[in-house]
């Protein structure tokens, strides 16, 4: 008997007993308090993303080696129809190539005339990386990426493919990053129509079709209209290629993606500094900043 | 006599942690997306395979703590909400009672292992639909849950040549 009045196979019991309740308990409170609050215990997916990253670049490639014999499989079957569609789709394009260089050395020369900044909006430094992961399941759409903060990498960063926008991050680690997919559930990004100019936020909805959502009544939203990042919030950089619109609801057009059915392996981290909120009024004197503006156009050759 | 109480309880301890090794290794399979063209999946259901074959003999204490570690990391790797993959392992071995003994055969093992995702997938439907605010995709469920079935006889050989070459098994011949 053990100083409580139990036997000791019954002391033994109530200790499992105890501890799977506690268990059971603290898991609940650390489920109802992620819930709450998405930076919960950041630290430990920190750690589990850079830990996970050293063992899957091992484990990654024999899967997708078996994976890609499907993939080929399918691609080679499909060759000659993929030809034919390409050189189609070569010659309709011929003809507006010299359209298009028209085009920009005319509004070249109207943003030189009327001085306005021509650079481009998408940043030319591209930080490349690997597709380490890709965690499509029932829950989230995430990825893992081989660069970190120790190449530059920080949050909020868009993510390229060869074929379009893949995401963007959510969380980067020293040595890894963590990259919330287009299609999670999460995912909310401002897009517009390259036709049209139409405004939409493109929603993820853990299927393999996002659905443009927040369309104002007078928007014009076709099928096959090209979908790329508008730029607002100034969170992305305008015009980054998103997708084209697939089928149109009566509310919801859905979108499909460039990079939906494709292999990403390689990325590109585009690191593009957000447009900084404005500061509050009593830090900034508009007197000086007009001053300060006019000293720097004139120091500048 | 004390000694080999000592013994036996290092012992038990120590199949704990290798039941955490072991599901370890199967989260990171599990993280690796399956992308095979048209079919595009995962195994997101395969650490359910090491809590149903967890080690007979381990201290079910030790069992417990090492199952909620290894939710917890499956959690945090896979981006998931917090605690969805600990609640369903933790429910899944205290429902099941410990580990699948050593001398069951295949058939039986293959049944009582879909029954058991069947029950994990049942309670990460319900915890999803409340952390995330909406049903989980079904369809991804049922191919990763199809997926992972395909791979099971694979980790139930495993585990069965590990046990007859480390003698963890009563009769060998009893089970094959």
């Amino acid at each position: 008997m053990s100083d409580k009045g139990f036997s000791r196979p019954q002391a033994r019991r109530n200790t499992r007993r105890n501890v799977a309740i506690f268990l059971v308990l603290i898991t609940s409170v650390m489920f109802l308090a992620d819930r709450q609050q998405t930076s919960f215990l950041a630290s430990g997916r920190y750690s589990a993303d850079n830990v996970a990253m050293q063992f899957l670049g091992f484990l990654a490639s024999p899967i997708r080696g078996v994976g890609s014999i499907g993939r080929q499989y399918f691609e080679r079957s499909r060759a000659h129809q993929d030809n034919k569609r390409l050189k189609d789709e070569v010659a309709r394009l011929r003809k507006y190539e010299n359209q298009v260089l028209d085009l920009e050395m005319r509004v070249n020369r109207f943003e030189e005339i009327l001085g306005m900044d021509n650079s481009a909006d998408i940043p030319i430094e591209r930080i490349v990386a690997r597709a380490v992961s890709e965690t499509n399941g029932p829950f989230v759409h995430t990825a893992l990426i081989n660069a970190g903060i120790n190449k530059g990498v920080r949050s909020g960063h868009a993510v390229m493919s060869v074929d379009g926008l893949y995401g963007h991050v959510v969380r980067a680690g020293r040595t890894s990053s963590r990259i919330l997919l287009l299609n999670d559930l999460s995912s909310r990004i401002s897009v517009m129509s390259q036709r049209s100019q139409s405004r939409a936020i493109l929603v993820g909805n853990n299927s393999t079709r996002p659905k443009l959502d927040y369309i104002s009544a007078d928007a014009d939203w076709r099928i096959g209209d090209r979908v790329v990042t508008s730029g607002d919030g100034g969170v992305l950089p305008r015009g980054l290629p998103i997708g084209h619109v697939d089928i149109v609801d009566e509310k919801n057009p859905n979108v499909k993606l460039f990079t939906q059915g494709k292999p990403v392996d390689w990325v590109w981290v585009l690191p593009y500094k957000p447009t900084p909120p404005p500061q509050g009024e009593g830090e900034l004197d508009p007197e000086t900043l007009v001053e300060n503006e006019a000293e720097n156009e004139v120091a500048q050759p | 006599m004390t000694r080999d109480v000592t013994v036996y309880r290092l012992r038990s301890v120590t199949l704990a942690f290798q039941g955490l090794a072991g599901g370890l290794l199967l989260v990171f399979i599990a993280l690796i997306n399956l992308d095979m063209g048209a079919f595009k999946t995962g195994f997101i259901f395969l650490p359910v395979a090491i809590v149903y074959l967890w080690p007979v003999r381990a201290s079910y204490t030790w069992s417990l703590i090492c199952i909620f570690l290894l939710g917890i990391f499956y959690d945090f790797a896979s981006n998931g909400p917090l605690g969805l993959w600990t609640l369903c392992y933790l429910a899944l071995f205290i429902v099941l009672g410990g580990g699948a003994r050593t001398t069951i055969r295949f058939p039986a093992a293959f049944l009582w292992f879909l029954l058991s995702m069947s029950f994990v997938c049942c309670l990460a439907m319900l915890l999803g639909r409340f952390a995330l605010g909406q049903w989980p995709n079904g369809l991804e469920i049922a191919k990763s849950m199809l997926t992972t079935a395909v791979v099971f006889p694979l980790i139930f050989w495993i585990r069965r040549t590990s046990l007859i070459i480390f003698g963890g098994i009563e009769d060998p011949k009893v089970a094959i």
